[in-house]
């Protein structure tokens, strides 16, 4: 059975996107950006031209519907309404994407379901596992064009399939994985791509008859930063070209491999400067394939191009609209809006923000006009 | 706000402010342990951050007014000082948590689900719940909040527990509980690095804070 919590009736993330965003007023270099009103927060400051752009933030149930006389959530605000209820509530998230029809879907291991957030029905829904196909740490979440939905559980070790209606209809890589984490769909090879963090390796299945395909990675064996091996591999992200984007969490830097698993080239090293990291994690590649990783020690999202040449940053630990505390998962989704999970002590979030393409057309390179 | 710049320390001048004792004593504990992660340094590296203030940052080519010498606010810097608050006291603003809360959020940072096995309930207060344990998601714990024997009865006194060697953590002018209130990672002579070995007697772990 599909034990659906709940469906209820909510405007999301649409009113960010009907709230036509304030053009950046040239501003006061020094002052904290987080005083203007959300439309206003654009990274990087001025006079650098603005790439990307603060849109929402969903944290609990509380939070939309303003209860205890709080002050009213930007989505109530526009929604004019109050419809939400206790089970919308982000416990422990991390993976997120954004399906064919617009649908945020969120991994959240607390509540042992996916977060259904759906901007055109608006609705929210929580989807479980049943008997056959439990879930118990479902962690890693990606959609296909059939409107299926493939869930990683890390402490099963298996990937769970729901059917275009919503209930789980298989599951797969019982006794090949050790740990799942992060996945993400190849729509043109009909391929998933599994990183599996205590296995050190990424594995490839087909979505169609659900067999392993091919495996990549490895433990180093000849020392440390080997390349091509990972050290906790827990996300991934596929470009453009089908391209797998690691996140070689323990090693500290993105490894770049093609869509047959082949060592392309990486990026990163352990470090505080720009370009290197703390603790990585959740990757997300942009409609001119920048990549965007997530840095639970910094609390913040980097940007690079696709060769790993840092472009920007986004946040720092904090808990402001734009700063982050734990911040886990990361998504894009076809408008080239931004999402990122927070595990944060005093409340799970999803921040929203869009990457400005179409205002200011920046080139994949990076490079300033 | 983004641009919040926190100057950076390197270790080695850290762990030689450490008390030798201590430093002997950890040392033969965490190496060797699950926390001893090569890639990451080995040793005290994967949670007390290495700076490596030698490397120089590249230009960030959106965000040129950023000097190249710019360096991220990690909440594990500058860190390794000797009072225990220090640990992740630097991550970022006053309105943060900071000091004692931030060692739950260090462990947080590995042990989310993926990278490492999961303890559930990052909220304050909120119950953990290891899956990894044989007792499955019904073996959890509140962590992150106000040790409050006033507020429940079924709790020890403060000075009860303080005797113990269970840890509880200032925040403010309250006594709260981390993750580090029943798991030392500086000390795996209790597996799993517990501070007081995990038994129904009143002398254990439980207890120790339970009447
Ligand atoms: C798994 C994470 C982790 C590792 C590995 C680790 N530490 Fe710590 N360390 C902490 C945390 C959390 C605290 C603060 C809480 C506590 O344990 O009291 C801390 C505190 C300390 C303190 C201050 C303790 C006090 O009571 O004043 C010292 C000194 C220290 N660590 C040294 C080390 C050394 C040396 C190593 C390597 C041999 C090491 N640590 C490895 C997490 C870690
Ligand atoms: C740098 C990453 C990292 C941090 C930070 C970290 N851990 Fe761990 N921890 C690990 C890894 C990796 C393992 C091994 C888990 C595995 O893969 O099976 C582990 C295992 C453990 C275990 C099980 C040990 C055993 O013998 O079974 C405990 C308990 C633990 N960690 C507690 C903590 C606590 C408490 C903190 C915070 C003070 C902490 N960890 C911070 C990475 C980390
Ligand atoms: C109330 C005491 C207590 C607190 C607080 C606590 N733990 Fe534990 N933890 C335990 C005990 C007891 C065990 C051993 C369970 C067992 O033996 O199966 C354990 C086991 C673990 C393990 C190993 C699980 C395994 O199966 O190997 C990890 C990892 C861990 N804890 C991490 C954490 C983290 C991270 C936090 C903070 C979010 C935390 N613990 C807070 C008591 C606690
Ligand atoms: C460091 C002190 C400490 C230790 C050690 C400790 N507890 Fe607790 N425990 C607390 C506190 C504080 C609370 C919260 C009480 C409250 O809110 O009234 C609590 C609450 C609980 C609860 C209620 C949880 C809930 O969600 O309401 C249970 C059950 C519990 N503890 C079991 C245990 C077990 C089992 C152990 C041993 C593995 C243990 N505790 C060890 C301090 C401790």
């Amino acid at each position: 059975m599909n034990r659906t919590v709940s469906v209820l009736p909510v405007l999301l993330l649409l009113a960010s996107a009907i709230l036509s965003p304030a053009p950046n007023q040239a501003k006061d270099k020094n002052k904290k950006p987080v005083a203007a009103a959300p439309a206003d927060l654009v990274w990087p400051l001025p006079p650098d031209p603005p790439r990307v752009r603060y849109l929402a933030m969903i944290r609990s149930a509380d939070d939309v519907l303003g209860k205890n006389g709080k002050k009213m959530s930007f989505v109530e605000r526009v929604s004019g309404k109050t419809p939400i209820r206790e089970e919308f509530m982000l416990r422990k998230p991390y993976g997120v994407a954004v399906d064919k029809s617009g649908r945020i879907l969120v991994a959240d291991a607390e509540q042992r379901g996916i977060l259904i957030l759906d901007r055109n029905a608006k609705t929210v829904s929580l989807r479980k596992g049943n008997g056959q196909f439990p879930l118990f740490l479902p962690v890693g979440v990606a959609a296909d064009d059939d409107g299926r939905m493939f869930v990683s559980d890390s402490f099963a070790g298996q990937v769970v399939v729901f059917g275009a209606q919503g209930t789980p209809v298989a599951a797969f890589g019982k006794g090949i994985f050790k740990r799942p984490g992060g996945i993400a769909l190849n729509r043109a090879n009909g391929r998933l791509y599994a990183a599996d963090a205590k296995a050190n390796q990424v594995l490839v299945f087909d979505t169609t008859t659900f067999k392993l395909v091919r495996t990549f990675g490895g433990t180093s064996k000849s020392g440390e930063y080997e390349a091509g091996t990972f050290s906790a591999p827990t996300n991934l992200a596929l470009d453009s070209k089908g391209r797998v984007f690691v996140t070689d969490t323990f090693n500290c830097r993105i490894q770049v491999f093609n869509s047959e698993g082949k060592f392309l080239h990486m990026w990163g090293t352990p470090g505080t400067h720009p370009g290197s990291f703390v603790r990585p994690k959740g990757i997300a590649i942009d409609s001119q394939d920048h990549v965007y990783v997530v840095d639970a020690g910094f609390g913040n999202f980097q940007v690079f191009t696709p060769e790993g040449k840092p472009l920007m940053f986004v946040g720092g630990g904090g808990d402001e609209p734009g700063q982050f505390i734990l911040p886990a998962g990361l998504a894009i989704d076809r408008e080239d809006r931004i999402y990122v999970t927070e595990q944060r002590p005093t409340g799970s979030r999803l921040q929203v923000f869009q990457y400005l393409s179409r205002q200011s057309a920046p080139p994949a390179d990076g490079k300033v006009k | 706000m983004q641009r919040k710049l926190f100057a950076t320390v390197s270790l080695l001048a850290l762990i030689t402010g450490l008390s030798g004792v201590l430093m002997a004593q950890t040392k033969t504990t965490v190496f060797g342990t699950d926390h001893d992660i090569a890639s990451l340094g080995g040793g005290c590296k994967g949670c007390h951050v290495a700076h490596q203030s030698s490397a120089k940052g590249e230009m960030l080519l959106w965000t040129q007014a950023l000097p190249t010498t710019a360096t991220f606010g990690v909440y594990t810097t500058p860190t390794m000082n000797t009072t225990p608050t220090e640990v992740g006291g630097n991550y970022s603003a006053s309105n943060l948590p900071t000091g004692a809360k931030m060692y739950t959020v260090l462990c947080l940072s590995c042990h989310d689900g993926i990278t490492t096995p999961s303890v559930i309930g990052a909220a304050d207060g909120a119950a953990i719940a290891n899956p990894t344990s044989s007792d499955g998601l019904k073996n959890d714990h509140p962590v992150n909040l106000v040790y409050n024997p006033t507020a429940d009865a079924g709790l020890e006194s403060l000075a009860t527990v303080q005797a113990t060697n269970v840890k509880l953590y200032t925040s403010g002018t309250d006594q709260t509980m981390q993750c580090a209130s029943c798991h030392n990672v500086h000390d795996n002579t209790i597996p799993k690095f517990l501070r007081v070995a995990n038994s129904n007697a009143k002398a254990g772990l439980c207890g120790s804070c339970h009447k």
